[in-house]
């Protein structure tokens, strides 16, 4: 028992130290930040590096992040971000992504086949903001009257 | 083409069961459900923009409209991620305090479920029992904060007010009489054969699918995850006290009522350790820095009675938050109903979707 | 036959004996969303018991002669509202519950809110957030006065 919970913490140390070296470098070759910080890891890239960084960390043999939390959006002066909450259901350890979509655009690709959490949650971001995810098509609004397309959480005043 | 002896019936609000307003419609072949959709939105009442021009003084009370069930939770997830976010320090006492409110609001909450759930099943003098049980424990929450459904109580910085020492010798008196209360629950419901056949190996779901799905709170540990808030990232001083965490096997009704009945116990303990060493001192710290001075992104997740409650908030500069969003633990038990109601007799929906303990106002907000 | 010295079935005495009857009997559809449900449903609880009062609790609105709304009102639940009300019976009487059915509340600043008595003819409104059980115990039994001039 006392072993097995050394080995994960072991496991969940050299991960983390692991972790910049491998997910920094994208085949696009825009910046990916990472930061270690006590209680959780903190990462910012541009939205169209999403998916390739997102299937490096679910297939890491020693701290695989599986379970999808939450999918938070917010519009700053115009522009979208996305920030995808993510824990590792071995050690619970919290990784937080922050997207930012490029200035101007609204679509981002779907993160359905690796989460399949990420539909319902989606599916409220499109309804209330009107982002639009590549690959699924989400009809039904949950909230909202049907056909209801006034996207109410948009900004459309500065800030 | 048509099939033969396939209805689609809808279920609405006047089946005990589900309470609220929710609506299901299932597809029934002879006894047996073959399909079900979920239909959800009529409680939505714009909870995240109403925040959107709300000053710092006027949170709480919104944030406290969050879980019905529960109010002070909402309050206290504003309330740590404003405090860690803006490194406030919060005296001792409060924290005490704080740990006594949220967990006499799980009893709370535990029974009020407990009282829905015997109704669906038939047991109506249970319902009456945790009824009663249930209004004591309200009344103290009354006693402390002044209402029992939305506080109002906690602020970023400690909380409003203090708690008497006569009032602890009343709190202690309660815990004892519930303590043999919980005898007789056992004896009307979990010993009983007649209870144990409409419940057991009823609406299972499994473990893995579960995870996916995103799950946490009492149904993920009925299915025999040991994920806790309090345990996984403390928060309040929970990591300073001496608890367990009760966990199921099968992913069943019983299961799940289990647990609930398990926690009820928990909390009781938790609650009389903490009322006999309460720490001396302040309970209100007046904060030098506030919202103007910096840029806060921070999200912050307690434990409330149906899982994991998540706040995030954003402020840039401004009175008034840039964003205000919650992350609900009931959306998600709305998705997982199907794979528990699938190749179940009709009789039995009423009884597994009172199981899964689904607030709909956090699931609309 | 004299009208004026026997008791026949229109006269004022009989009406008001009818009235008196309908006061203690009364049958209560809830409708509610949020944290005003829950206070509505605690008025049965042995702890407020308003069934000695006459005030029971009926599964259909077609067994109901009252009905209470508590909670906020949006686009779908306004249908819903509407077509509950028309299945109840005549005599009948609505009681807006709560700050946020009866005009708009805390929410009220969200586009598609709507307040009660734009839908349906309210008798009664019960202000609080959320109201306590007794309050709305205390308002049905004031709406007795309005059930003892009915005319129907």
């Amino acid at each position: 028992m006392i072993e097995n919970i050394e080995q994960l913490y072991l496991k969940g140390i050299l991960a983390k130290v692991l972790l910049e070296e491998k997910i920094s470098k994208v085949p696009s070759g825009r910046k990916v930040e990472v930061k270690v910080l006590e209680k959780r890891i903190d990462i910012k890239l541009d939205g169209r590096d999403l998916i390739d960084v997102l299937m490096k960390l679910r297939e890491s043999e020693k701290l695989s992040f599986d379970f999808l939390d939450c999918i938070i959006c917010y519009q700053e002066k115009g522009n979208f971000s996305l920030i995808y909450q993510i824990y590792s259901t071995e050690t619970w350890q919290t990784l937080s992504i922050k997207a930012v979509l490029p200035p101007g655009t609204s679509s981002i690709e779907s993160v359905t086949g690796i989460y399949p959490a990420a539909f319902l949650m989606e599916q409220e971001i499109f309804e209330l903001y009107g982002i639009n995810f590549e690959g699924v098509n989400y009809n039904a609004n949950l909230f909202l009257p049907q056909g209801d397309r006034n996207f109410p959480m948009r900004r459309d005043t500065d800030g | 083409m048509v099939e033969r002896n396939v209805v689609v019936l809808n279920l609405a609000s006047p089946l005990p069961g589900l309470d609220r307003y929710f609506r299901l419609k299932i597809k029934v072949k002879g006894e047996v459900v073959e399909d079900c959709k979920p239909e959800v939105g009529f409680s939505h009442k714009g909870l995240e923009k109403t925040a959107e021009s709300m000053i710092p003084i006027q949170m709480p009370f919104l944030a406290s409209k969050i879980d019905s069930s529960s109010g002070i939770s909402g309050e206290v997830a504003y309330s740590i991620a404003l405090e860690s976010a803006l490194s406030l320090k919060v005296p001792e006492r409060a924290n005490a305090i704080r740990v006594v409110l949220m967990e006499i609001s799980r009893i709370a909450s535990h029974l009020g479920w407990l009282s829905n759930f015997s109704l669906a099943v038939g047991f109506v003098t249970c319902y009456h029992y945790a009824q009663r049980d249930k209004e004591r424990a309200l009344r103290f929450i009354e006693i402390l904060t002044g209402s029992r459904i939305s506080p109002n109580f906690c602020v970023p910085g400690g909380i409003k007010g203090d708690i008497k020492s006569n009032v602890i010798f009343e709190f202690l008196d309660f815990l004892t009489y519930l303590d043999g209360r919980m005898p007789e629950f056992d004896l009307l419901l979990t010993d009983n054969k007649f209870f144990r056949g409409k419940v057991d190996n009823i609406g299972r779901i499994q473990r893995e699918h579960a995870l996916t799905l995103g799950l946490t709170g009492p149904n993920l540990r009925a299915c025999g995850e040991r994920m806790d808030i309090r345990k996984i990232a403390p928060y309040c001083g929970y990591e300073n006290l001496n608890f367990k965490v009760p966990v199921g096997r099968r992913g069943d009704c019983f299961d799940r009522y289990q647990v609930r009945m398990k926690e009820i116990r928990e909390s009781s303990d938790i609650l009389k350790g903490i009322l006999s060493n309460m720490p001396d001192g302040d309970v209100y710290i007046k904060p030098l820095i506030d919202v103007h001075s910096r840029k806060i992104e921070e999200y912050a997740r307690v434990e409330c009675p149906h899982g994991e409650l998540g706040i995030f908030i954003k402020y840039d500069l401004k009175e008034v938050p840039t964003r205000f969003k919650v992350r609900t633990p009931s959306l998600v038990s709305v998705s997982l109903l199907r794979d528990a109601i699938i190749n179940q007799r009709v009789s039995d929906v009423g009884v597994i979707v009172s199981s899964f303990d689904i607030c709909l106002s956090e699931v609309d907000r | 036959m004299d009208d004026d010295k026997n008791i026949s079935l229109t006269s004022e005495y009989f009406k008001s004996f009818v009235n008196w009857g309908r006061c203690f009997s009364i049958g209560v559809y809830l409708v509610g969303s949020g944290c005003c449900a829950q206070e509505m449903e605690s008025i049965f609880n042995p702890s407020y018991d308003a069934e000695r009062l006459g005030i029971y609790h009926v599964s259909s609105p077609r067994h109901a002669d009252l009905l209470v709304v508590g909670g906020p009102i949006n686009d779908k639940m306004a249908d819903d509202i509407v077509k509950i009300y028309s299945e109840i019976s005549m005599p009948k009487w609505v009681v807006a519950n709560g700050a946020c059915s009866c005009g708009g509340g805390l929410f009220g600043r969200y586009g598609n809110l709507k307040k009660l008595r734009d839908l349906v003819r309210v008798d009664l409104f019960v202000p609080g957030c959320p109201p306590r059980p007794e309050a709305l115990i205390y308002s049905i039994l004031r709406l007795k006065l309005k059930i003892k001039s009915t005319v129907h």
